[in-house]
């Protein structure tokens, strides 16, 4: 009730009563006369003000007993001008010291950004929101150095993965911390590590990454921390970077304003493996036709194995065949023949153009005593499979308010439904149509057929995939046909009869108060929370080639912190100032999952509900809560404007470290000096602002929930009523300490040229030691694990941002942006005797965390290479490939980077975002399968051979003795002999994409003012556009099945796609 | 003040109260163990990947339908981490606790501590004669000690079985059938004390006569006392457990393959076919269904993926019970005990007659199996040949063992009959007599692994007792 009346009362205060006042207008340009966009004007003694447009023009309502304008603007000194009696001033700044840049730090402290000794990134909300990406980690691609994200292409909120910096942890989670206005908010996935590695089971649907709730059209900024000096006051929740936004405010000026934005986005899947044009699927039949013969009521029928899940079947040569749907004896294709030949068009016409709509609305006010800004956001948007939807309806409310001078009070809080259902399966499974697409299918399939005919005429299911004929051997008469599914259910049939549905209802918000006590000390205190209820639901029918299946899931989260923070800021002497706070913060975490599930199939088909349970249904419940206390400060010192000292430290006390020894605590100490300003510098021509910086930090980091104590396993259900408790396979220990990361950094920073270019280099040497985690054991000591200290791994690396405006001529600017960075990772060690974590794999490639390798190493049996470099082949043309796997690179990339541009002409802009990876490698399940069913178009044509069906192949390959291999072999013989050799399927994900192009132009105020509103943009926007150069044939090298470490392990990837947006805004 | 009250949320409270695990216990009864090790040891020995996908391709009961590469010896060097796995850190370790719990529980009686130690015991040597008889050489005496020994050494398979049979032959004795065992959570024998007596020596007699041609004093020494103290005397005694075919989960792990994961992988093999009805088997309509028309067709043994597919919908499936929900595994069964007596007479370690216990066994067989008609024809026309009695037990022990793939791939490879052939098309030149070591050993325990073989994928080295 309390934080309902500090509400309404905010609300109230926000709207303000109109004083007298005049408008004064005025135009702000540079000693050239060019106007200056963007400068600041204020009532000088007010916190009324506006900013300059796009020609320098500004009109401000001044109160009538005020007459002094403030103008500033950066890199240029700040002016006064007295308007007493005018209504129309000029005037020219003149170009000075550059002004400090303030930068949001950690806890969200602001900072000029000439005082840190570490590297930060800044992304106003404009940028993010120019990407119209729904999910606010794709909106980071390409645009920070250090920074890589995984997946994020596909449709319907699926999961996109981001690490800063490389990995630091063995087992855990890798990546950063999100903050929204101080609250620290989940970005959890439901994945399991077999989902994570391509399976997962039935319904391993794609349920996204939770950050993924935080609206982009509620983003004002986000600023980037990636190293351990920057994150320290985290503590050991943000070892992994942290990602910190605001939202967001209305401004302090007078009156209501209304912002709206709306965009539509079309999605169209791209990078599908192609299907070979020549033969069709089945197999090849002992008949002079290659068909398999039937005889019904006489007639001799030719039809292929539709039972088969490949395409090793006769060629098309136009022959009259029965196919899949022709045996249904109501259906009026009832023993008809068609031609046998490559379909018109392949599967890609399965997919749909996914529509994405968002609609967006901000009221915003203030008067000088507070500002509020209240937004909301409508989102919809429809999968490019069939069926797939998604809503998410963003409320958010921001509201400051200074109850006295000393006082000020903020509220932010954020309310988001997301609904969706036929949400996308992903990995190796029925329900994910890829899996047939691109592993097993038949070639000779027509999907519109298949929709046409996903129902026999009775309404049960019709599938290409049947169980199939029976005939008499002798006669091949027919005795029956199947209609059951035998590997595959038809796909459309699929996407229209599995159940999946799931809606989420989170909150995140923060109540913040400061007091200004007076002498340089103020006090903060902050109550916030990230909590919210995903209910999902998810069904198989009965006729389904998969066990019928009802399952409801309800995940309950909730994070709370309570902050407080005295501050001290003070000038010690005329050249010293020290800026210090002491903070404390208890976090408190709960975590449930209750699982329900019916068991052993559904009783009747198309009722889900968990009476329905042929077994008695089972249910679960999982729980895990945890806390810590902390305590940190921070103390900087500044000397002369141009040297600072920061020290910070922080002691958590943790819930998951044993009792008594759970504190842990780490400092960190950086140290910056902005050389420019020192002295003699004018005699450096060209550079106006260089700063050095470095930094030495500690994070401590604590272990999972519930790790200490040895507990036993419930295993359900009871056995013929008998309890059942197993012990588990991971030990745990007593006796566990807090986790250390260590790091150090370097860097510089400068302007150049007028400020036409800044430059910012940094490097970095990060090591996590002690790490908690579950080291291997041997079974054959009874346990497969066991939770220890132990083991180490390191990052490092150098970082380049670039940012220039080559071009400047009267309207026209050109700006660019470049950023890379090389990340050298490194298993240092893991534990005694210990070299190698298995984290599972697929048939042919495994995952490891391998002691000397790059983190999540792939490792399978490579080919066998001559001196002379090329792959050898044995005496039959074989490849030869290694007896034992062997390390064949990580999905963690080395290299990393993004380079934008963007041209400014009047009210016109255009701009582009590539982005690059380059150093990593992954694993295709998909093209491994469907080389060895016969679709891959190399099963048909390798290397320039043509009709290598008939003739064989000749493998590109040199014999032992270095000759070039001139012994062909069968493909199919091979392909499904070689198929658990990983190598021929290894790809390096070095590419380089297209990610974003954009075009938007702002209508002239007088068009604007026409129709009732102010500035009114219309713009066009394309993401992930294409691929310009990859190393994998057709798949998208940016794969991901999960939010998991486990990454590299591509199968039956959900397409990519490619979208086009429009867009309008505008504001009344 | 607002201060001191944040330093009060920041320190104050205990948070380690926020650490106790309210999914798992940290205290269970004994019994609660023992029903799980139970479960888990009959579920992997009656299960696909053991039983179906490998030894009972290996004696050649079933062939594989479509990718067909296990009946060939392609074999994936992960496909028996988890049976390794299971047995060490899930069957083994189940019992190994379970044992520290009964034997620091002071409140129970003396007696039925005792019987419930020997009941632990039993299991545990029947899990390990599994492992031992897989693998050859494996971890056992540092096994399931992590403290002390992080990473055991391995011993040979002939210490562990000199070993295993003191110890079973030791927990018969401490057997006491006047009172009871675990009076709950006993899956396979209900706390019966006198059923686990004959169980484990039945068990004794087995193990004994697996060692005969390499230690035949020892081997009659066990064969002996396991005789004298009295092992299954009737189909009544048959030890069998039975699966929960009302839990899915629980249900008989074959069933759970071929109809909840829909896994029509495997057909009943040409050689198993043809055996039955050329020598008019009974037995034949309980092993195998007909195909559409009545009639029964094998499938022809390790044919390639093409090949096999071709046949898949003309070829006879496992009969519908030995996949039922409620399907059992026999753990050990009268027929088996009738032929261990016939050759332990044949062997002169105890008297009797062996043909007539041979009779006897192919009798029992019959009657479990379910069938009455032409027994006695098929007893008159396949009898016992005291000149070639490998042959003769051999075989039977084949046929009666279907559905338990790991006794008859053992038993074959000690007797060596009935006469398999290597498919044409086999990878391996021989029909594999090992289990390749799991790559997680290999991993996790290499330098131990390394000095028992050079090659962890090697499917040929005979076995200690395999001499033959």
């Amino acid at each position: 009730m309390k934080k309902l009346s500090l509400l309404l009362f905010l609300l109230i205060g926000s709207v303000s009563m109109v004083l007298a006042q005049r408008t004064v207008s005025g135009t702000i340009t540079d000693n050239s006369g060019l106007g200056l966009i963007g400068a600041n004007v204020t009532v000088k003694g007010t916190s009324v003000g506006t900013i300059t447009d796009i020609d320098g023009n500004f009109s401000l309502a001044v109160p009538d007993d005020k007459n002094m304008l403030v103008v500033s603007y950066t890199g240029f000194q700040t002016q006064e001008i007295d308007v007493s009696g005018q209504s129309n001033v000029l005037m020219t700044l003149a170009e000075g010291e550059l002004l400090d840049e303030v930068v949001v730090t950690a806890l969200g402290i602001e900072r000029d950004e000439k005082s840190l000794g570490y590297a930060v990134t800044n992304l106003d909300g404009e940028a993010l929101s120019r990407s119209k990406e729904t999910n606010v980690v794709n909106a980071l691609s390409g645009k920070i150095a250090g920074v890589q994200i995984n997946g994020g292409a596909s449709s319907l909120g699926g999961t996109s993965r981001i690490t800063i910096r490389g990995a630091n942890s063995f087992l855990g989670n890798n990546q950063p911390l999100f903050v929204v206005d101080g609250v620290p908010v989940d970005n959890g996935t439901v994945t399991g590590s077999s989902q994570a590695r391509g399976f997962g089971g039935a319904i391993a649907y794609d349920y996204g990454n939770a950050a993924q709730d935080i609206d982009p059209e509620s983003i004002e900024s986000m600023t980037v921390l990636k190293g351990a000096a920057a994150t320290a006051l985290y503590g050991s929740r943000g070892a992994n970077g942290v990602i910190q936004i605001t939202t967001k405010d209305g401004s302090r000026k007078e009156g209501l304003g209304i912002e709206v934005s709306n965009q539509i986005s079309f999605d169209n899947v791209r990078n599908l493996i192609p299907h070979q044009q020549q033969y069709g699927g089945g197999d090849i039949a002992s008949t002079p036709s290659g068909f398999y013969e039937v005889v019904q009521d006489g007639v001799t029928y030719l039809t292929p194995a539709y039972g088969k899940d490949g395409s090793w079947g006769p060629k098309y040569e136009g022959q009259q065949v029965r196919h899949w749907d022709s045996w249904d004896p109501n259906s009026p294709n009832y023993k008809q023949t068609r031609e046998w030949s490559a379909p018109a068009v392949g599967y890609e016409n399965f997919f749909e153009t996914g529509i994405t709509r968002t609609t967006n609305v901000a009221l915003t006010g203030g008067n000088e005593n507070g500002a509020f800004r209240f937004g909301y956001t409508n989102l919809g948007s429809t999968g490019t499979m069939p069926n797939g939807e998604l809503k998410r309806n963003s409320f958010s409310l921001k509201s400051d308010y200074d109850v006295n001078s000393r006082l000020n009070v903020e509220i932010s809080g954020n309310y988001i439904r997301t609904d969706a259902n036929g949400r996308n399966i992903t990995g190796y499974n029925n329900g994910n149509p890829m899996q047939a697409f691109t592993q097993w299918w038949q070639t000779q399939l027509d999907v519109d057929r298949l929709k046409a005919g996903a129902y026999n005429v009775d309404g049960t299911q019709q599938t290409w995939n049947a169980k199939g004929l029976t005939v008499n051997e002798e006669t091949r008469e027919l005795i029956g046909f199947d209609p059951a599914p035998n590997y595959f259910d038809n796909p459309y049939w699929v996407r229209e009869n599995y159940l999946q549905e799931d809606g989420r209802n989170r909150l995140l918000g923060a109540a913040t108060m400061s007091l200004d006590l007076g002498r340089g000390f103020t006090l903060m205190g902050r109550a916030g929370t990230d909590f919210y209820n995903t209910s999902d639901r998810a069904g198989i029918p009965v006729q389904s080639v998969e066990t019928s299946l009802y399952q409801e899931r309800e995940q309950k989260f909730q994070e709370t912190n309570f902050e407080g923070r005295l501050g001290y800021n003070t000038q010690l002497t005329n050249r010293l100032s020290l800026n210090a706070f002491l903070g404390v913060n208890r976090m408190r975490q709960l975590r449930r999952t209750t699982l329900a599930a019916t068991s052993g199939g559904l009783a009747l088909d198309g009722f889900y509900n968990l009476s329905n349970s042929l077994a008695p249904s089972t249910i679960e419940t999982t729980e895990a809560q945890r806390g810590i206390n902390s305590v940190f400060g921070s103390a900087s010192l500044g000397f002369d404007n141009w040297a600072y000292v920061d020290f910070t430290a922080r002691n958590d006390w943790s819930s998951t470290l044993p009792e008594g020894d759970n504190s842990y605590f780490y400092p960190a100490l950086t140290v910056s000096g902005v050389l420019s300003e020192l002295g003699n510098w004018a005699s450096f021509d060209g550079i106006s602002f260089l700063k050095v910086r470095a930094s030495y930090a500690q994070a401590g980091a604590d272990a999972g929930a519930y790790r200490l104590v040895d507990v036993f396993t419930p295993q359900t259900p009871n056995f013929n009523g008998l309890p059942r408790y197993s012990v588990p396979n991971s030990r745990n220990n007593p006796t566990l300490s807090n986790e250390l990361t260590t790091e150090i950094e370097f860097g510089v920073g400068a302007k150049i040229l007028g400020n036409r270019l800044g430059v910012d280099l940094a490097y970095f040497s990060r090591s996590t030691e002690d790490q908690i985690f579950s080291v291997p054991s041997s079974a054959t000591t009874g346990y497969t694990s066991k939770i220890l200290n132990s083991g180490e791994m390191k990052n490092s690396g150098v970082e380049l941002e670039l940012t220039a405006t080559p071009v400047i001529m009267g309207d026209f600017s050109w700006d660019v942006g470049f950023n890379i960075s090389k990340i050298n990772n490194e298993v240092v060690s893991l534990a005694d005797s210990v070299n190698s974590i298995a984290m599972g794999g697929t048939w042919a490639a495994d995952l490891r965390v391998q002691k000397g390798e790059k983190y999540m190493a792939l490792y399978g049996q490579d080919y066998v290479y001559h001196e002379n470099g090329q792959r050898m082949v044995d005496e039959n043309g074989n490849y030869m490939f290694t007896a034992d796997r062997v390390y064949l690179g990580s999905a963690l990339a080395d290299w990393l980077g993004g380079f934008s541009t963007s041209f400014n002409y009047k009210n016109f802009s255009v701009g582009g975002l590539f982005d690059f990876q380059y150093g990593g490698v992954m694993h295709s399940t998909s093209l491994q399968w469907s080389k060895y069913s016969g679709m891959h178009p190399e099963t048909v044509e390798y290397n320039g051979q043509k009709d290598i069906r008939e003739n064989g192949m000749v493998l590109d390959g040199v014999k032992a003795d270095g000759s070039a291999n001139d012994v062909a072999v069968d493909p199919q013989t091979y392909y499904q002999t070689y198929w658990r050799r990983a190598a021929p399927n290894v790809y390096s994900t070095d590419f380089i994409k297209l990610r974003e192009l954009r075009a938007s132009y702002k209508l002239p105020s007088s068009i604007s003012k026409r129709i009732g509103v102010r500035d009114l943009s219309i713009g066009i926007t394309g993401r992930n556009l294409a691929i310009l150069s990859s190393d994998v044939p057709f798949i998208d090298p940016q794969v991901t099945t999960s939010g998991d470490n486990r990454q590299g392990l591509e199968n039956a990837q959900v397409p990519a796609t490619r979208s086009i947006g429009f867009n309008v805004s505008f504001k009344l | 003040m607002t201060f001191a009250m944040c330093c009060g949320l920041a320190s104050c409270d205990d948070i380690s109260d926020l650490n106790v695990d309210p999914n798992s216990p940290t205290s269970v009864p004994a019994s609660n163990l023992l029903t799980q090790a139970e479960f888990s040891m009959f579920d992997l020995l009656a299960g696909r990947v053991y039983n179906a996908e490998w030894s009972m391709l290996m004696v050649q009961q079933w062939a594989q339908t479509e990718y067909a590469e296990d009946s060939r010896y392609v074999v994936d060097a992960n496909s028996f981490n988890g049976t390794w796995t299971a047995l060490y850190a899930g069957v083994l370790n189940e019992l190994n606790v379970a044992r520290d719990r009964i034997s620091n529980d002071e409140n129970l009686v003396p007696k039925i501590k005792q019987n419930q130690l020997a009941v632990i015991e039993v299991l545990s040597i029947m899990a390990w004669q599994n492992i031992a008889d897989a693998w050859g050489d494996v971890p056992y005496s540092q096994a399931l000690n992590s403290v002390d020994f992080p990473n055991p050494s391995y011993d040979s398979q002939e210490f562990i079985y000199n070993d295993l049979l003191q110890r079973l032959k030791s927990s018969i004795e401490s057997m006491d059938d006047s009172a009871p065992g675990f009076v709950s959570g006993d899956a396979l024998l209900n706390g019966n004390m006198s059923s686990w007596k004959k169980l484990a020596s039945s068990l004794l007699m087995r193990m004994a006569l697996r060692i005969s041609d390499v230690d035949d004093g020892k081997a009659k020494e066990y064969a002996q006392a396991a005789n004298s103290i009295g092992m299954l005397a009737s189909n009544a005694d048959n030890v069998i457990f039975t699966f929960d075919a009302g839990m899915p989960d629980l249900s008989f792990p074959l069933y759970r393959d071929e109809t909840l994961n829909n896994r029509d992988d495997f057909a009943v093999s040409d050689v198993l076919l043809d055996n039955l009805v050329s020598n008019n088997d009974p037995r034949l309509t309980a092993f195998a269904d007909t195909i559409i028309g009545g009639t029964y067709r094998g499938m022809p043994y390790g044919l390639t993926d093409a090949e096999a597919f071709g046949l898949k919908n003309s070829t006879s499936r496992p009969a519908k019970a030995v996949r039922a929900a409620g399907a059992s595994y026999v753990v050990i069964d009268f027929a088996e005990v009738s032929f261990m007596r016939a050759e332990a007479i044949q062997r002169g370690y105890i008297s009797g007659d062996a043909a007539s216990e041979y009779d006897a066994g192919i009798r029992s067989s019959m009657e479990f199996w379910g069938v009455s008609n032409g027994v006695e024809d098929y007893i008159s026309a396949n009898g016992y040949d005291g000149s070639n009695w490998k042959e003769s037990i051999g075989t039977q022990k084949w046929l009666a063992f279907y559905m338990n793939g790991p006794q008859a791939w053992a038993e074959w490879r000690r007797l060596d009959f009935p006469k398999l052939d290597v498919p044409a098309a086999a990878s391996n030149p021989a029909i594999p007599v090992r289990l390749p070591y799991p790559i997680s050993e290999d991993q996790n325990n290499g330098i131990n692994l390394d000095a028992v073989t050079s090659d962890i994928n090697d499917l040929n080295g005979k076995l200690w007792w395999d001499v033959n």
